[in-house]
């Protein structure tokens, strides 16, 4: 077990060095300089030089990737270049709500799409399962910013079920915080929920299409007893694979749905720095988002392992 | 799609789960033109049309404000109504189909030029080449795209160029997988083995008979990313990153009729069924291209 | 003592010259060729030890032996396209293992091959004549040329020139496997090794395309070392015949001397698919039990000796050297006595 984990552990190193290089990378590609769009047009050259010596940039390049490293690892990502503020106490506290977001979403991916990929597999080719399967066409077509537009149009400002912007941070208010989350969730789960219904089904008509089964079947188990030993789990097994890759992306869609909802997360952070060229903000919450990503699906690689034996090595 | 067997057929990547070859028109199965396809094709080569033609068929300039008639509804003047700033919505829905295409193209160019070659040596040269090229596709792999896109996006400068630029890179490293183990398929074959004996240079096998026979898969592979392409510069033209005010973009139109709404949805609705439909049509262009390719050749 | 398989002893006994069509007469010869498969990772495997051969100018040398004798490395190995542990392959007095470029060295010095596989021998996407054109693309630059030349060797294998245009997908595999000896022979090659070229091919499409080999040898002064695992094929063609098993050579000969009256236990046992040889029935004296041994772990002493009824204790423990009884090489400690068991019944006393 132990040499599992620390095999995976170790696997994760060179995914955190290209990812980290590439972000760091690209402060020292920008077109026409770093320091020189901090500073921005009206600067004189003198200018110009001394912010490139604050920024650290006169420095050789590897050195400095070290020194941004050794920073970032420890949480100091620096100043944002727009408002001065510190980039990592700001990261500190739209994490949450963006965690909370993306996690939401992912809940409404699986209580949703297990299910419903269970009733497709077990009513297939009915009209049900035609239903099913339109559903999730639209649903991977339609973006789900776009789906959360409309969403908001009808449930929020047509029927005032729920406040269409703003966000509560839940140690203010449980009720409403929650309240506002509802929609957010649900349009920016409905392209993850397509995927884990598709993903569930096409598991569980596998694994009831086998011989493996029909023999069972001829055994005398019941249907049910087929159904939710041994395809459910066949399913859970693939939603699992899934999962981690689903989270990364949510965290990408996250970004635009609290844009839509106007909700402080990270992603709107990240957003208001590209056109300033704001370094320190994009390069923090890049390299946050990506941690992220790293730890899901390191947790999903481990629990995948722990799950199914035969893929532990 | 269970991936219970070996840890081997796991998905790699968001992109190959998202869009799962068949979406639109279900299971693999040689179809011949059909309704749908006709379709599809016809849409796609429409909205290309529209395009090129914007000059000759927008009612109205799309730039030219008009603040006092803002957000004005449906009428005879304006078939969609105006935005926020007075701006005609029809006009500027048709000349954003420029920059969604011009974008589409931009990434998919992008994605080739750098994941092409990338799988090629990769599959061909094998051993320790093979090994740190496919890591580093692995480790790029796993980085939230739409984030990564935005953070190149940030250091390139906002345009569409650039955005589209972008969501090429992040693209190349599934191109570079998939070209990769079509490479290792073909590569043993005995009709590139033999040339050897002929006294050819490596080039020769590698453009005539290698890369011509494994790129089916890569080419599937683009179609699929052709659609998501055009999902993100919506996505990122609604961010505003993408195509900068005041040209027009669908993104763009999207951002400015959210904002009005509730009062006049069919500006928020026209591009959103404009940009889902394009793509569809994508999809099911997708889907017959992997249906002529995958004739035993 | 045990031979594992990263062990040379055996192979620096030398071995005696197969038989007397030396000097001039030589084409290819081949002397101590080992080849060892991962050589370098932790689990080397020794597919070919030690095998000497000469193929004579004008002759067919049929290799044959079960899959797993090694008798395709060989091949491959003389083309330049497998490895080479140790051991000489000179083609026409020019060495072959020396070369930077074995492929195309071989290539240079008048070696083909064609293989077994006909769909994957040819570009699926090339029409015909352009597959049987590829050898000559760096020798004769205009196209139009080397799709005369083309058409032409179509025509030598018996395909008519409208084929040229054909895409494999279009051809049957007899039609396919002609479309790869027209390549084999575009470059004008004085040894074609036929690398169990007919065995994926249907029986009665089989014979045709023997006869054409046949026919081709005559007329372009071929010479063309066969390996099969098909006696049938082996007992029309050859003229020499050499028996591969666990990577050695067991035993080599003139053909109808080795058919008829086979010294070495295992050939016996091999022959017993041939159901008549020009009207004289060969009956086996027995069948080897079990299946071919692992080539990465061999057996100890004589590689048959697991099998081999008439195995003595000397077999277990020795690897027994290539010995000239009537007139042939073969590697058994009993090979002068094996006749008189054949006769006897063949059960050993």
């Amino acid at each position: 077990m132990i040499p599992t984990i620390l095999k995976r552990l170790l696997a994760v190193v060179p995914t955190v060095v290209v990812a980290t290089l590439l972000v760091f990378s690209l402060e020292q590609i920008t077109p026409g300089g770093a320091a020189e769009a901090a500073a921005g047009p009206t600067a004189t050259p003198r200018q110009v030089a001394a912010l490139k010596h604050q920024m650290g940039l006169d420095q050789p390049v590897p050195l400095q990737y070290v020194t941004w490293l050794a920073d970032v690892a420890r949480g100091r990502f620096g100043q944002s270049v727009i408002n001065r503020q510190d980039v990592g106490a700001e990261i500190a506290q739209r994490l949450p709500v963006t965690l909370e977001l993306t996690l939401a979403a992912l809940l409404v991916a699986l209580l949703v799409g297990i299910p419903l990929g269970i009733l497709s597999a077990a009513r297939r080719q009915s009209r049900i399962d035609g239903v099913v399967r339109s559903g999730t066409g639209l649903g991977l077509a339609v973006p789900e910013f776009v789906l959360a537009m409309f969403a908001v149009d009808v449930f929020a400002l047509k029927l005032g079920w729920v406040p269409p912007t703003g966000f509560t941070p839940l140690s203010q208010s449980l009720a409403s915080n929650l309240q506002g989350l509802i929609l957010p969730a649900l349009a920016l789960g409905s392209g993850a929920a397509a995927i884990v219904t598709r993903q569930t089904r096409g598991a569980m008509v596998e694994v009831m299409d086998s011989p493996f089964m029909r023999t069972a079947w001829a055994l005398g188990l019941s249907r049910r007893q087929i159904y939710f030993r041994f395809a459910l789990k066949n399913a859970l097994i693939s939603v699992i694979t899934v999962i981690g890759l689903l989270a990364g992306a949510l965290l990408g869609v996250a970004v635009l749905i609290e844009r839509v909802f106007v909700i402080p997360g990270m992603g709107s952070m990240l957003v208001d720095g590209v056109t300033q060229k704001d370094f320190p903000v994009m390069q923090g919450v890049t390299v946050v988002f990506v941690a992220i990503v790293i730890v899901i699906n390191l947790a999903v690689d481990l629990s995948y392992a722990v799950l199914d034996p035969r893929i532990r090595r | 799609m269970a991936q219970v067997v070996e840890g081997e057929s796991r998905p790699a990547s968001a992109w190959q789960v998202a869009t799962p070859l068949g979406a639109v028109a279900g299971g693999p199965g040689r179809r011949a033109w059909g309704p749908g396809l006709v379709l599809a094709a016809g849409f796609v080569v429409f909205v290309a049309l529209v395009g090129v033609l914007a000059p000759v068929l927008a009612p109205h300039d799309p730039i030219k404000q008009d603040l006092g008639n803002a957000i004005a509804g449906p009428s005879a003047q304006h078939l969609l109504g105006t935005d926020d700033f007075g701006r005609d919505v029809l006009s500027r829905l048709i000349w954003g189909a420029r920059p969604a295409l011009l974008g589409v193209l931009v990434a998919i160019t992008t994605a080739s030029v750098i994941g092409l070659p990338w799988g090629l040596v990769a599959g061909y040269a094998g051993g320790a080449v093979d090994l740190v090229l496919m890591r580093l596709a692995d480790a790029l792999l796993v980085l939230p795209g739409l984030v990564i896109a935005i953070a190149i996006t940030t250091a390139l400068g906002a345009s569409l160029t650039n955005a589209m630029l972008a969501v090429g890179i992040v693209f190349s490293p599934v191109v570079a997988r998939v070209l990769r183990s079509g490479v290792l398929t073909v590569r043993d074959r005995e009709y590139v083995v033999v040339t050897r004996m002929y006294g050819l240079r490596p080039r020769h096998r590698m453009l005539q008979h290698v890369l011509p026979n494994a790129v089916g898969p890569a080419v599937i592979q683009l179609t699929l990313l052709t659609g998501i392409s055009l999902l993100a510069q919506a996505a990122l033209g609604f961010l505003g990153i993408g195509v900068q005010p005041p040209a027009p973009s669908w993104g763009d139109s999207l951002a400015s009729g959210y904002k009005f709404i509730i009062v006049d949805p069919a500006a928020t609705a026209a591009p959103a069924v404009v940009i889902v439909l394009t793509v569809l049509a994508i999809y099911r262009l997708g889907d017959a291209l992997r249906d002529r390719l995958e004739i035993p050749a | 003592m045990s031979s594992p398989a990263g062990a040379p002893r055996s192979l620096t006994r030398p071995q005696p010259e197969p038989w007397p069509a030396e000097g001039d007469g030589c084409l290819l010869r081949i002397r101590g060729l080992t080849v060892t498969y991962g050589l370098r990772s932790r689990h080397p495997v020794r597919a070919v030890a030690g095998v000497s051969l000469d193929v004579g100018r004008g002759r067919t040398l049929a290799l044959i032996g079960e899959s797993g004798s090694g008798k395709s490395s060989v091949a491959r190995a003389i083309c330049g396209l497998g490895p080479v542990e140790s051991g000489s392959i000179e083609m026409d007095g020019h060495e072959l293992t020396a070369a930077a470029d074995r492929p195309a060295a071989a290539g240079e010095r008048g070696i083909q091959i064609v293989f077994q596989d006909p769909v994957s021998a040819l570009d699926p996407r090339w029409p015909a004549w352009r597959s049987v054109a590829e050898p000559l693309v760096r020798d004769v630059p205009s196209p139009g040329d080397r799709r005369e030349r083309a058409i032409a060797l179509l025509e030598r294998v018996g395909l008519d020139p409208s084929f040229g245009d054909r895409h494999p997908h279009q051809l049957s595999g007899g039609q396919r496997q002609r479309v790869t000896i027209a390549r084999a022979l575009a470059p004008g090659p004085k040894l074609v090794i036929l690398d169990e070229a007919v065995s994926a091919l249907d029986v009665s499409v089989r014979n045709e395309i023997l006869v054409l080999l046949d026919d081709l040898k005559r007329q372009g002064g071929l010479t063309y070392l066969l390996i099969s695992h098909d006696m049938g094929a082996v007992a029309q063609m050859a003229t020499e015949i050499a028996v591969m098993y666990l990577g050695r050579v067991v035993e080599s000969g003139e053909a109808r001397q080795v058919i008829l009256h086979p010294v070495h236990p295992y050939t016996d046992a091999l022959l017993a698919s041939v159901p008549t040889v020009s009207g004289d029935v060969v009956e086996p004296s027995f069948r080897p039990r079990g299946e071919i041994g692992d080539t990465a772990h061999p057996p100890p002493g004589c590689r048959f000796h697991p099998r081999c009824p008439l195995a003595v204790d000397v077999c277990t423990t020795e690897e027994p050297a290539m010995r000239t009884v009537r007139g042939r090489l073969a590697a058994c400690h009993r090979a002068e006595e094996t006749d008189r068991l054949r006769r006897v019944g063949g059960q050993p006393e």
